[in-house]
């Protein structure tokens, strides 16, 4: 479905993204895990069309998205919760919901299946999104996302910052949506929560992808057990 | 000081200051979005008092009367807009990823080329605003006077800072507006055309300044191709005293710079007032810098 072959992308005169090529079928859970700085970002901005790539092609269902402009790239079926959430703090919860939707025409029904994922966006809808707390915000900007109706949904550190409980929830409610008909691509520096709700995996390292394979296999993989499961 | 005069001063530093409002409202949504003071704002304002003179030539045998300034004032506006549209898509929206600086000298340099450009065309002699509307005092009683081009001038300026209110506050666009004015590259995520948004702030911007055009031409009749420079200055002013980004902020800012202003003249000295408005400015500056509704921005690094 979403298909990235041989994906350079630079920062000024470094290399950022070198030679990446990654697929995610219909219906999968992927992760894509690696350390800070390991160029999760930069793959999914690459994705998303806010960072022009040097060369390789991103596709999706076979149509070429490295040339398009980000928005309509969001029309074509791929919207994402960006790194550190992302929302408009300056917006109420219902008008960050409203951006989510923008290329949509939302009807009550949207709006009820969100706060049916997340019950607490729908008791603080009117409320202004940057009081919210963090799992809030990162439910919201899972929810904006979510929206637009994207066939693949790109979701960037869903468990930065948050307690261990809150990411536990955040991540069964990806499992669901996953369940009810998206297709997610999600990159992770928790290695584990991670790889344990998807399909498959990819491991990225400066820019590379060193390893891939099925999410299980890879969760009992000794390199990666060592490098990113904190196990000896 | 009497009663009499202070209502008087009121009256008249309310219409100056709705037109400083309308103007500073230009600068500040611009700002919001781009992060960058478009001092070619002034001049757009500039071109709309012309844009009024010719077209208030043009419609003279238009009757009544305000049919024939409503005509006037949306056509002002309609030529401001295109003015400034094309200004955004030439000049601005290049820029768009350069660094803001560029973007700030861009606008200084578009507005000298639109200065002096005004000065071939319309000549460096100032000229005559006609009056469009008669001026019929409402109420004359005692050194109170009170007439219809003041109460139009702040009628028409509170008509359009509610609409704008409801826009940015009450429909999508506006809310993309203010989505923009966030972040661009998460709106554009969100598959909002930022560029359209953009393009659609300098829309608002401009005919907001053009109306402003044609309500000062009825107030000061006197226009020339540096018509911009005072006012728009003195609505940057305004902008910044109200919090430059906040809507709220400008059209405060610009309320209480023109009341400020005439109570400088009457209670002063008129030699004030220019220097008031700088004064107001320093003082913001250095005990508020963020305005008087602003916040401050976090800068990301």
């Amino acid at each position: 479905m979403l298909e990235i072959k041989n994906l350079n992308v630079n920062y000024g005169a470094i290399r950022a993204i070198r030679n990446v090529s990654l697929r995610v079928e219909k219906g999968e859970i992927v992760s894509l895990i690696g350390c800070n700085g390991a160029g999760k970002t930069t793959i999914l901005r690459a994705i998303s069309g806010l960072h022009r790539p040097e060369s390789g092609s991103v596709t999706l269902d076979g149509i070429e998205l490295t040339q398009l402009k980000a928005h309509n790239i969001v029309r074509k079926g791929i919207s994402q919760a960006p790194e550190r959430r992302g929302i408009f703090p300056n917006l109420t919860v219902f008008e960050n919901l409203l951006m989510g939707g923008f290329t949509r025409r939302l009807s009550p029904a949207d709006y009820d299946k969100v706060y049916g994922l997340f019950p607490r966006l729908g008791e603080r809808r009117q409320q202004v999104a940057g009081t919210l707390s963090g799992g809030e915000q990162q439910m919201l900007a899972i929810s904006r996302a979510l929206l637009a109706q994207p066939k693949v949904i790109l979701l960037d550190e869903p468990s930065l910052g948050l307690a261990p409980q809150i990411t536990k929830t955040i991540f069964e409610t990806i499992q669901r949506i996953n369940k009810e008909g998206t297709t997610v691509l999600l990159v992770e520096q928790n290695a584990h929560a991670a790889l344990k709700i998807a399909n498959r995996g990819y491991v990225i390292e400066v820019g590379e992808i060193i390893l891939s394979d099925a999410a299980d296999k890879l969760l009992h993989n000794d390199d990666v057990r060592k490098a990113y499961l904190g196990e000896i | 000081m009497t009663l009499h005069a202070f209502i008087q001063n009121l009256i008249n530093g309310l219409a100056a200051g709705s037109v400083y409002a309308l103007v500073a409202l230009g600068y500040t949504m611009v700002y919001g979005v781009l992060q960058f003071i478009n001092f070619a704002h002034s001049d757009i304002f500039m071109l709309g008092a012309f844009g009024g003179l010719y077209l208030a030539s043009w419609l003279a045998g238009v009757h009544p009367q305000p049919l024939q300034l409503a005509l006037i004032m949306i056509g002002t506006m309609a030529f401001c807009v295109i003015v400034a549209l094309t200004v955004e898509r030439i000049a601005y929206r290049p820029l768009r990823n350069a660094p803001r600086l560029n973007v700030l000298i861009t606008a200084i340099g578009v507005s000298l080329f639109l200065e002096n450009l005004s000065q071939v065309v319309f000549g460096a002699d100032p000229q005559l605003f006609p009056s469009i509307i008669k001026t019929v005092p409402l109420l004359e009683g005692d050194d109170i006077i009170l007439n219809n081009i003041q109460v139009l001038v702040v009628g028409v300026s509170l008509f359009l800072m509610l609409i704008l209110h409801w826009i940015v506050h009450h429909t999508k666009l506006g809310t993309a507006m203010r989505a923009v004015s966030f972040d661009i590259q998460i709106a554009s995520l969100m598959g909002i055309p930022t560029d359209l948004v953009i393009a659609f702030t300098f829309v608002i911007g401009s005919s907001l300044a053009g109306s402003a055009a044609i309500l000062y031409g009825l107030s000061y009749p006197k226009i020339e191709p540096f018509l911009g420079v005072m006012i728009g200055l003195k609505a940057f002013v305004a902008a910044v005293f109200g919090g430059i980004g906040s809507i709220m902020g400008a059209a405060v800012g610009g309320i209480v710079l023109g009341l400020a202003e005439v109570f400088t003249v009457y209670y002063i000295s008129s030699s004030f007032r220019d220097a008031i408005a700088f004064a107001i400015l320093i003082v913001i500056l250095l005990v508020r810098p963020q305005g008087l509704l602003g916040s401050v921005r976090k800068v990301k690094v």
